[in-house]
């Protein structure tokens, strides 16, 4: 059986595997673009909402609470605290977190940008339904994490609506 | 030869003194053609040639080299280097790497790819921590966390809004009054920022 010679081929200056690499290149710079906007995002904001009654019904801090009942105390200076509802959902930029608040109102929340960890979210209190809904409050406002804002006042059950929103 | 046979048909015989050297005539018709050529000498000088002729050829046949496939390879490819121009594109280069750059080179794409999809996949996070519902809520601490900056604010629907920062307190406080300003119980003391 004679052997077979196998003279390796010479490359050729932009043959079919040169012609690849642009391509290869391309994609992983565009892999590096995707990593540092991943990086940039973060995934979605965490939002929570503890809603809290106010009023001079009574006396003392509902349990779930307490961590914030001496602040509370200090900034309204009603004489009970009542946890009314807690909720929380995630929203990423641009995206809008909604929960309902009593007497038909609507906590409306919006990342609209984060810059440096610093989130930046547009707040609304909406009042009633559909066609009809209309807006108490528009704000914006800057939250890192952990950070929160209280929005007080709306009346409810002989007192006023105390919502602690914070972000995570 | 043969046609020189065909023409003393009378004698013999043609092919059939072919077959009878190579013995293939039955046995009557052998004996028949074997007494012919006892008593023929032109016929019996004939069947000499003509057995001399066979021999030659049959060892030519035998002599004959097997076809080398090799060889055969050898030369097609020679023939194909010496059609090729100098200088002109090597058809062989432009055919082989084809088939073995293209699969290498999706092989590479592809590797790419997973590594890139991967990797985003990891600095997301979310394909680790699901979140197959609302997340835990841990008790809220006003106090210990950094501090929220409002930026804009403004009322709506006959609401009036307020900012009040609370001294020693990280977490501003966005008063909502819906209609005409409710009454409070010991209000907190006029703010620090307009009204709108």
């Amino acid at each position: 059986m004679p052997h077979r010679h196998r003279t390796p081929a010479p490359r050729r200056p932009g043959g079919g595997r040169a012609g690849l690499r642009p391509l290869i290149a391309g994609l992983l710079a565009a892999g590096s673009a995707a990593l540092a906007g991943a990086a940039q995002a973060q995934g979605p904001l965490t939002l929570q909402a503890h809603v809290i009654l106010a009023s001079n019904q009574g006396q003392g801090v509902d349990k779930a609470i307490e961590g914030i009942g001496e602040e509370l105390r200090k900034i309204f200076r009603y004489s009970r605290y009542t946890l009314l509802t807690r909720t929380s959902g995630r929203a990423a930029l641009k995206e809008t977190w909604r929960t309902p608040l009593p007497g038909g109102r609507t906590l409306q929340v919006t990342p609209l940008a984060l810059q440096d960890g610093l989130w930046q979210v547009g707040v609304k209190i909406l009042r009633g339904t559909g066609a009809s809904e209309e807006s108490l409050l528009t704000s914006t406002v800057k939250l890192r994490s952990g950070g929160s804002v209280l929005l007080a006042g709306p009346p409810h059950d002989q007192g006023i609506l105390v919502i602690a929103l914070s972000a995570h | 030869m043969v046609a020189e046979l065909r023409e003393r048909e009378p004698h013999v015989l043609g092919e059939r003194l072919g077959a009878f050297l190579d013995g293939e005539l039955p046995l009557a018709e052998a004996e028949a053609v074997r007494a012919h050529l006892a008593a023929c000498p032109a016929c019996r000088t004939d069947a000499v040639a003509l057995g001399q002729a066979g021999a030659l050829l049959r060892e030519a046949v035998a002599a004959e080299p097997a076809p080398d496939p090799e060889a055969v390879w050898r030369a097609v490819r020679a023939r194909l280097q010496a059609e090729t121009p100098v200088g002109a594109p090597d058809r062989r280069r432009r055919t082989l790497p084809a088939w073995l750059a293209w699969p290498r080179g999706i092989v590479w794409t592809a590797a790419a790819l997973v590594l890139i999809a991967g990797l985003t996949l990891l600095q997301t996070r979310e394909w680790v921590t699901p979140a197959p519902g609302p997340p835990a809520l841990p008790s809220p601490s006003l106090a210990a966390g950094p501090p929220a900056l409002v930026e804009t604010l403004e009322g709506g629907s006959g609401a009036t809004v307020m900012l009040y920062a609370p001294p020693e307190s990280p977490v501003p406080v966005i008063w909502v009054f819906e209609g005409e300003p409710m009454e409070m119980p010991d209000a907190p003391p006029p703010p620090d920022a307009g009204t709108t």
